[in-house]
């Protein structure tokens, strides 16, 4: 039986019993009050419709048709700025004193020339730096370091530019400063073991004769 | 080993608070890595970008900068490129090779408290012998070619084009041909043989 009709015939007169519906096992949705509704059964969504036609406050606001906003934004009120054309900007102030102008050369251009480049000495031979102390050594060490992130910077500005022939002395000036770095490291090295030997023999017991006790005097 | 989630994270055995003394600190004595600055027209004044080693962080950096350079730093971005895939081409040929990817560069622009305007680049680059460097290259580039065992299938343009000319000016009567004997003035004339046949005759 269908239920509206069921529902029909249940308002005529007043009351189905309940002993003529089947079972509700077979058939649950006869077995309701007629006074409170039963669950909710509707083929739409029952969600609260927000006011206006949808919440959605850029429908409409097209990058693709050019609509512009719907309304003014804070910014409206100030004007656009104008592209310039890079010639038309005007001139950084270049800082003379700062920092990176480690990363140039001397006269402060983009990338060293060649002849400068070539006009290096040879690199501090070992025999040298044995004489100098950690505190020469390390500022040497520094200095090399220095100017080996000029020679990259040079480098690299001169593959920009396509600036032609450098390359070599670059490579040989740098050749020259790693060098110079090998032997600072040589040198720490031989200090070293110096230092380890010269721990092995005082703990083997050997104490070095003081003045007093020279042999020669 | 499943590392269990806390609030308070457990700081390594070895950690020190920035505060801490250098002494106590990881010290760099003698750096063998190199960075260079790189050209940013494109950026404000006060930013610079450098080329760092991959194992370089920011902090580093700023270390880096302010000791050696004297410069001081307000943000560090950091950036590694990857680099695009190419090809292994051991003998010169096109394709054929394995392909790879070079090592990724790691990219660092610093924010300083001071602006730095790049210098010009050179406008007259007779320093760099730029003409004749490159003039250099495209004719060891031909030699190179030239080397190649397909060069001798290939006909030689340069030849082709001046004998085209040459052909032309003859046929236009601009030059008259003459024998290679003649265009260089060599001297055929035997007179000793001719004297001696002459002579054979007359007796």
């Amino acid at each position: 039986m269908h239920r509206q009709s069921v529902v029909r015939l249940a308002r005529q007169f007043g009351g189905v019993q309940v002993v003529e519906l089947p079972p509700p096992y077979l058939a649950p949705s006869l077995h309701f009050s007629l006074i409170r509704s039963p669950i909710q059964c509707s083929s739409f969504s029952s969600t609260a419709v927000a006011s206006g036609r949808d919440a959605n406050k850029v429908r409409a606001v097209s990058a693709i048709h050019r609509t512009g906003p719907k309304f003014p934004l804070g910014v409206s009120k100030y004007p656009l700025p104008k592209p310039v054309s890079p010639d038309a900007i005007e001139r950084r102030s270049p800082t003379p004193n700062h920092g990176l102008w480690g990363f140039f050369p001397p006269d402060k251009q983009a990338l060293s020339t060649p002849e400068y480049d070539g006009a290096h000495g040879r690199s501090w031979s070992i025999q040298e730096l044995r004489e100098k102390s950690w505190e020469d050594l390390h500022s040497l060490w520094w200095v090399c370091a220095k100017e080996r992130n000029r020679i990259a910077t040079s480098n690299l500005e001169r593959e920009r530019l396509k600036a032609g022939y450098g390359e070599y002395e670059a490579n040989s000036r740098d050749r020259a400063i790693r060098v110079t770095q090998k032997s600072i490291k040589h040198v720490l090295r031989e200090r070293w073991y110096a230092w380890e030997e010269a721990q092995a023999l005082y703990n083997k017991g050997y104490r070095p004769p003081t003045d007093e006790e020279e042999p020669g005097q | 080993m499943v590392r269990r989630f806390s609030k308070f994270p457990k700081k390594p055995a070895d950690w020190l608070p920035p505060t801490a003394p250098l002494s106590m600190r990881k010290q760099v004595f003698l750096p063998e890595f190199t960075i260079a600055l790189i050209r940013t027209p494109f950026l404000a004044p006060r930013y610079a970008s450098f080329y760092v080693p991959l194992n370089f962080n920011k902090l580093d950096m700023r270390d880096y900068l302010k000791r050696l350079y004297g410069v001081t730093t307000v943000s560090i971005r950091s950036f590694v490129e990857q680099q695009k895939i190419t090809r292994m081409r051991p003998l010169g040929k096109f394709g054929y090779g394995r392909w790879r990817r070079p090592q990724s560069k790691k990219k660092m622009t610093v924010e300083m408290t001071e602006p730095f305007a790049w210098p010009e680049a050179p406008k007259d680059m007779a320093a760099w012998e730029t003409e004749q460097y490159y003039k250099a290259k495209k004719y060891q580039d031909h030699l190179h070619d030239q080397q190649r065992p397909e060069a001798a299938m290939e006909a030689n343009k340069e030849d082709r084009q001046a004998f085209e000319e040459q052909a032309k000016e003859l046929q236009d009567g601009k030059r008259v041909w003459r024998p290679t004997w003649q265009a260089l003035g060599l001297n055929y004339d035997r007179t000793a043989v001719n004297r001696r046949s002459k002579g054979s005759a007359s007796s």
